[in-house]
């Protein structure tokens, strides 16, 4: 580890200051190039993530800069992880994107993904606030199209 | 957010490149599901982004289609191993494919990419030109760039991306000792004449096989086989065309299929060997054979009767 940590300090959307080290916050490639490209002033502004995502941000940052920490525990962290509210899921997705975190995006995504798997149209409507905008003779006419499927 | 909202198609409050990566990680096996929720959604799953979506995410799965013959119809099914939203109490895995406008009788088949293109056949007894395409992510048939000549039961084969087609044909006139042999290239969408040797014109194939990047087909004397790296003409060994019976799959550069004896055999091309594939369960004999190489894993699935599905796990 150097000697000389250097720390950034992120202010996000409703005024709250983060100080984190360099090294953990370029896990966010949007921050990385930021650095490289050396615009990096005394604070870096997160326009789009409020201090609630932020914290969670910097916490699973935290964990999975661990050293050493075993693959079966960052798991489990990460099972824990996206065991939130919709609301909260939907605001680490967004500040996952924003933020441009590959490893983080795909994770909150694939529970996205989980939260779809297995339940019925209905379900997934109620679930995802979706409006169902198919006439009942335009659903049927899919259900027949795929009548093996719900047999 | 409230721009949002104009660009959420697909989830209320998610982007929607966002939503397409979330969808784009539930399996092939929910699509049908998943088709009912909104117009938007329907739309999304059969759209080329959602597939590109996959493969960038290799989320993409490998799935096995079946031609089957029931009652003299050959009818098209596709196996689901996972499905799990289906009666419980009629578990079902085997599931058709929307029909094919013509039914060619013994068209050759070759794989390229997502896509199985069904060659040639005859329809009302004339050797045909035709070349039909189906489109597994969309579940759709259509009509390909057709072959210079007709054909019925070609052999045909996949080396480096490119579908070489043989046989099938009477060579009684110029055009088609010319175009005995053609080979298709999907980039430019175009058959040519792959010139060939009047000795190796045989009519009709009973077999193919690829191992590495060699063609074999087998006619009803001997057999040929196309070096396509050599650009290479030659006849099979008499042992390869001693042992081979019916299909056969390829599996980790050896030819699998079954024997007099309904035992299974892998010849290996090099050592011009047959040997014996141990270990399989006495009930699977008179199945279809297809093989698949994945991730280090090799494996034969065996399809028979009934629809039951077998695999073997190969060592080594």
């Amino acid at each position: 580890m150097s000697s000389s940590t250097k720390f950034l300090t992120l202010k996000t959307n409703d005024k709250e200051e983060f100080v984190l080290d360099e090294a953990i916050a370029i896990r966010s490639q949007t921050i990385k190039n930021m650095v490289e490209d050396d615009c990096v002033s005394n604070v870096i502004p997160l326009p789009n993530v409020d201090s609630k995502t932020m914290i969670k941000v910097i916490e699973y940052w935290k964990k999975h800069s661990e050293e050493g920490i075993s693959k079966d525990k960052l798991m489990d962290f990460d099972k824990a992880f996206v065991k939130v509210d919709q609301s909260i899921l939907y605001a680490l997705i967004l500040a996952a994107n924003f933020l441009n975190d590959a490893e983080m995006l795909d994770m909150i995504c694939q529970e996205v993904a989980n939260r779809i798997k297995g339940k019925t149209p209905e379900e997934i409507r109620k679930e995802f606030n979706i409006e169902n905008d198919f006439t009942p003779e335009e659903e049927e006419e899919i259900r027949n199209e795929n009548v093996w499927a719900f047999e | 957010m409230a721009d949002l909202s104009s660009q959420s198609q697909l989830i209320p409050n998610l982007p929607d490149d966002i939503a397409l990566q979330c969808l784009a990680r539930v399996p092939r096996s929910h699509h049908p599901v998943l088709s009912l929720v909104s117009k938007s959604w329907r739309c999304i799953l059969s759209s080329t982004a959602l597939y590109t979506t996959r493969s960038i995410l290799r989320t993409t799965e490998t799935f096995l289609y079946l031609n089957i013959r029931v009652n003299s119809t050959f009818h098209w099914y596709t196996l689901f191993h996972n499905l799990t939203f289906t009666n419980p109490e009629k578990p079902r895995k085997l599931f058709p494919l929307s029909s094919i406008p013509t039914k060619p009788i013994g068209p050759a088949y070759a794989v390229l990419g997502s896509r199985i293109y069904l060659i040639g056949g005859s329809i009302g007894d004339i050797p045909s030109n035709n070349v039909w395409v189906y489109d597994c992510r969309l579940n759709c048939w259509e009509m390909g760039p057709r072959m210079r000549i007709g054909r019925e039961f070609a052999a045909a084969g996949v080396v480096n991306g490119k579908i070489y087609v043989m046989g099938g044909c009477v060579v009684d006139n110029w055009a088609r000792s010319m175009n005995w042999a053609e080979v298709f290239d999907p980039m430019t969408g175009l058959w040519t004449a792959l010139p060939s040797p009047i000795e190796v014109r045989d009519k009709w194939m009973h077999a193919s096989a690829v191992v590495g990047e060699k063609m074999y087909a087998m006619a009803d004397r001997g057999g040929v086989v196309y070096d396509v790296g050599g650009c290479e003409w030659g006849s099979v060994s008499k042992r390869l065309d001693l042992g081979w019976r019916g299909r056969a799959a390829v599996v980790g550069g050896l030819l699998y299929c079954y024997d007099y004896l309904g035992k299974i055999r892998g010849y290996d091309v090099k050592e011009d060997v047959w040997k014996e594939l141990k270990g399989v369960d006495k009930g699977l004999t008179g199945c279809v054979l297809c093989g698949k190489a994945k991730g280090g894993v090799r494996r034969l699935t065996l399809c028979v009767r009934r629809s039951k599905c077998g695999r073997i796990k190969m060592e080594g």
